[in-house]
């Protein structure tokens, strides 16, 4: 099994990762169109009273159901508040993907030691770092610590595959 | 690098061009050249042993210690 380079695992996750960037950038209105119809839900309720009861609509269980009516219960303002954590998550997942994006296509074109992959790696396990600490999620910091790990493997095998590539 | 390599006087000396030593000592006209221009960071002894062979020449013409600004005031 090939991990880099043509027809091999990189390529499949490079692939997977580009469909993945599409559906997100459809899904951003989508979101954002929801985000506006939960914040602004008493607002849009009393414009269209039959249309916005979440127990007819989505078939919300008890408990959602009970989470949805504190939510919606919720002063305006800090209904507000939580638009910018779920944009922030939002970005911070949209940057993600672009980041493995771009290292999958450096794979898949058999660049591995390089001193951009060093930095794509880098930028990516700070940015998972920030996302699990809006997430509050300790696998997703554990699984930054390992990219960090990997950037000084990489780093130090750029720095070994320089030497050999200048041994003549 | 305090170490200057030689091999362009010694080439042209000589009389022969980068492609044909690159041919006769079974290298790359590229790694020649990264060679030729002082670039390397390291040789090996057999490319080195192929290059004495083929120019007719001693390790020493081929390589020259010049002891750099750092070198001099460490001493």
């Amino acid at each position: 099994m090939k991990y880099f380079g043509k027809k091999s695992i990189s390529s499949v996750m490079s692939v997977v990762l580009r469909v993945l960037w599409y559906v997100l950038l459809i899904m951003i209105p989508i979101v954002i169109i929801m985000c506006a119809v939960i914040v602004f839900y008493h607002q849009l309720e009393a414009r269209f009273p039959a249309e916005f009861n979440p127990n007819d609509i989505c078939g919300l269980e008890t408990k959602d159901y009970q989470d949805w009516v504190m939510f919606s219960n919720l002063p305006l303002a800090v209904r507000i508040l939580v638009l910018p954590y779920f944009g922030g998550i939002l970005v911070l997942l949209i940057l993600i993907i672009k980041k493995a994006r771009l290292l999958f296509n450096n794979f898949k074109n058999d660049l591995v030691f390089s001193k951009n992959n060093v930095q794509i790696i880098s930028r990516m396990s700070r940015l998972i770092i920030v996302f699990s600490l809006f997430t509050f999620s300790l696998s997703t910091l554990l699984v930054s610590v390992v990219l960090l790990l990997l950037c000084e493997i990489i780093k130090n095998g750029t720095v070994l595959q320089e030497e050999q590539e200048l041994t003549i | 690098m305090s170490i200057i390599f030689r091999l362009d006087r010694v080439m042209a000396d000589r009389k022969i061009s980068l492609g044909e030593l690159a041919k006769r000592i079974d290298l790359t006209d590229s790694n020649l050249s990264i060679l030729k221009t002082g670039k390397a960071r390291a040789l090996r002894v057999v490319t080195l042993e192929a290059l004495c062979r083929e120019l007719h020449c001693q390790p020493g013409d081929l390589l020259e210690y010049s002891a750099d600004e750092k070198d001099t005031s460490e001493t």
